[in-house]
């Protein structure tokens, strides 16, 4: 069984394309508003909402306890992620599950046109190595297993993502860090696309240096093995 | 207790290095200075003339007060072709500080070498400096916040009775500022420049305290040099000899010097930003000189583990008019690529800016960006092509522009982050 966790952050004109994909968490950043006091039924889907204002970091973890709060997830199960804005433009779940059980990932990570990781890929699936500093663990659309979820949650002795990223940046590439530490495998693949560009914001966001100590730190202070 | 003794640790003291931090770090006390305000100076000056309002304090009289006999000493203040006074005192107030009289400004005269042709004074960190000084030319310098005011007249004599104020105020209350009838000449552009060699006109060098605080770029933005001659701001800028100029976080304009001859890299002891300007394309009508210098050259030994450090690049032009930053967007012919670089037999090029990382003299890593953002990875073990940080860059121009208001570093023409990890030079970004 496949869930999805959606983040938004002024993006509530997005989630409707997501409502239309599939059922689905959503988590609203300040004042997004996607009729978050109702809880709707769209044939059998149901689309549970979560206001929170908080970090991305935050959101997420948000959304996956809310989650895990109406629905009996099985440490098999999968759990999709999505930043607001990263609607799917390519999707197949048969594929999703199929290659997460046949390669025993623990997160599968998806991929937008010009995505600057295509190196890595080509046009097929590839496992990559999350263990480096700045390592291919873009949040903006993955999938993980519970089992996974629930490893990584234990490590960090409770959320998923660490709430210390309050900034843009850094909070995804941590958790690739982490999933390498803890031997989770890390797939990518081009078989899954998202809407937008992605990689490169980091021009665009002034205090990223201090974010990525921020990061450094955490991985210090979490005795994290970085490869070089 | 009227002065302190020098400190000299450092005895290579050149105009060159008159920069320094002012928060009393390791490097700010290797300067040799001359003198040194301190809380209990100003009490005892203050004391001692019975002081109860506000009132500029002359710093000669303070120098040579004598609180035994309750007057001054006979003895004056010795005249030097360079002084520097570190004001380190601490107050919740406000003081103007004059440098006239007992302090020998008027030995400040036309062509007479060993008379004062340098003054810096020095503040810690918590103190804001504006300086002001009236040459002969009648022209008032004004500057804006500074931990840093330099002054050096040249052969431009100070008249008898004129003096130099410097106003010192924490950096939240008003200034008691200066005395002329001339109107302050305001500072509107961003100039990385350099001392001119002694015989210049007079010219004042301001550098802005730290490196985020204030938004206005066209009035105090980020640690930035300005550059005056008598009539307004320089239309000339100029390499020192072929170093590059950098600014520090804030506290201290340095030169880089030449490599693999010349001055030694760029030490990062005291910073983890820097703001590194260079300029391009000669303006022979203006006296615009290029300065082709790409590569920024850092001591990898001054990297601290585990530290995210920042290099901000400026690319300035001038318009005609003015010293600006570059917009890629409206000035592209005046960005002229550097020709190819041989490093270690393997020639590349043409780079737009490279970092290079040296230890004890040798290249350990050089990292290098073309314009376009392309990277791979060359032949060479040294040079590393990498993706950078375009920054927003704008014409450094007011009005409606949107990136208008954004400090230096916000409209950097590129950015360079990088950390020593397990020894390793790598820079970062997605």
């Amino acid at each position: 069984m496949i869930y999805r966790v959606v983040i938004s952050h002024h993006q509530a004109a997005y989630l409707e394309s997501f409502r239309k994909l599939f059922s689905f968490v959503a988590v609203f950043d300040e004042m997004d508003t996607f009729d978050c006091v109702a809880v709707r039924k769209f044939g059998l889907q149901d689309i549970e909402t979560v206001p929170v204002s908080g970090n991305r970091s935050v959101n997420r973890n948000a959304g996956y306890l809310k989650l895990s709060s109406v629905a009996p997830l099985a440490l098999d199960d999968i759990v999709e992620f999505y930043d607001g804005d990263r609607v799917p433009t390519l999707y197949d779940p048969v594929y999703v599950e199929q290659t997460m059980r046949e390669h025993n990932l623990g997160a599968l990570l998806y991929m937008c046109p010009n995505d600057t990781r295509q190196s890595l890929t080509g046009n097929d699936f590839k496992i990559v190595d999350t263990g480096t500093l700045i390592n291919p663990f873009y949040a903006c659309g993955f999938a993980m297993t519970v089992a996974a979820i629930e490893h990584v949650r234990a490590f960090n002795n409770g959320p998923l993502f660490r709430p210390e990223f309050t900034g843009w940046g850094c909070e995804d590439q941590y958790l690739g860090i982490t999933c390498a530490h803890l031997n989770i495998r890390v797939g990518l693949t081009p078989k899954i696309q998202l809407s937008g560009a992605v990689g490169g914001d980091s021009d665009f966001h002034a205090h990223y240096r201090e974010t990525l100590q921020e990061y450094i730190n955490l991985i210090r202070a979490n005795h994290l093995a970085i490869k070089i | 207790m009227y002065n302190a003794p020098a400190k000299g640790i450092r005895t290579d003291f050149a105009v060159n290095d008159i920069f320094k931090p002012a928060n009393g770090n390791a490097i700010a006390q290797s300067i040799p200075y001359d003198y040194i305000i301190t809380d209990e100076m100003i009490a005892a000056y203050i004391a001692s003339r019975g002081l109860t309002s506000p009132f500029p304090i002359d710093v000669g009289l303070l120098l040579k007060w004598n609180t035994d006999t309750g007057a001054k000493d006979t003895t004056g203040i010795a005249p030097k072709s360079k002084i520097s006074v570190m004001i380190a005192a601490h107050t919740d107030y406000a003081y103007a500080f004059v440098f006239n009289g007992d302090f020998n400004l008027d030995l400040w005269d036309t062509g007479v070498s060993a008379d004062l042709r340098e003054l810096h004074i020095y503040s810690r960190t918590s103190w804001t400096l504006y300086g002001a000084i009236d040459c002969a030319t009648s022209f008032i310098h004004t500057s804006g916040e500074a931990n840093c005011v330099s002054f050096n007249p040249g052969n431009n004599a100070l008249s008898s009775g004129r003096a130099m104020y410097v106003g010192a105020f924490r950096s939240d209350s008003a200034s008691i500022f200066i005395w002329n009838t001339v109107a302050p000449f305001t500072y509107e552009r961003c100039i990385a420049g350099d001392l001119p060699s002694d015989g210049g006109n007079p010219d004042a060098m301001i550098q802005k305290r730290s490196w985020m605080s204030n938004p206005d770029l066209s009035v105090a933005g980020n640690s930035r040099v300005m550059l005056l001659d008598a009539t307004g701001p320089a239309t000339t800028m100029a390499p020192k000899g072929d170093q590059s100029i950098f600014l520090s976080k804030g506290d201290a304009l340095e030169d880089i010097g030449i490599m693999p001859t010349g001055a030694a890299p760029l030490s990062m002891d005291a910073a983890v930003s820097l703001d590194w300007y260079t300029w391009d394309a000669a303006k022979t009508s203006t006296g615009f000189i290029e300065n082709p210098n790409r590569t920024l050259y850092i001591d990898a030994t001054t990297l601290s583990e585990n530290v995210v450090y920042e290099a901000n690049f400026h690319l300035l032009d001038y318009d005609g008019d003015r010293v600006v930053t570059v917009d890629t967007s409206t000035n592209p012919a005046s960005i002229v690529p550097p020709s190819t670089i041989t490093v270690g037999g393997v020639t590349e090029g043409p780079w737009q800016f490279k970092l290079a990382f040296y230890d004890n003299g040798a290249p350990v890593q050089v990292h290098g960006w073309y314009l376009a953002g392309t990277s791979g990875t060359l032949a060479s073990d040294l040079m590393v092509m990498l993706n950078w940080n375009i920054a927003p860059k704008m014409p450094n121009d007011s009005g409606t522009h949107p990136l208008y208001g954004k400090t230096a570093r916000e409209i950097a023409w590129g950015r360079a982050l990088f950390a020593k990890v397990n020894g390793n030079i790598i820079t970062l970004r997605y």
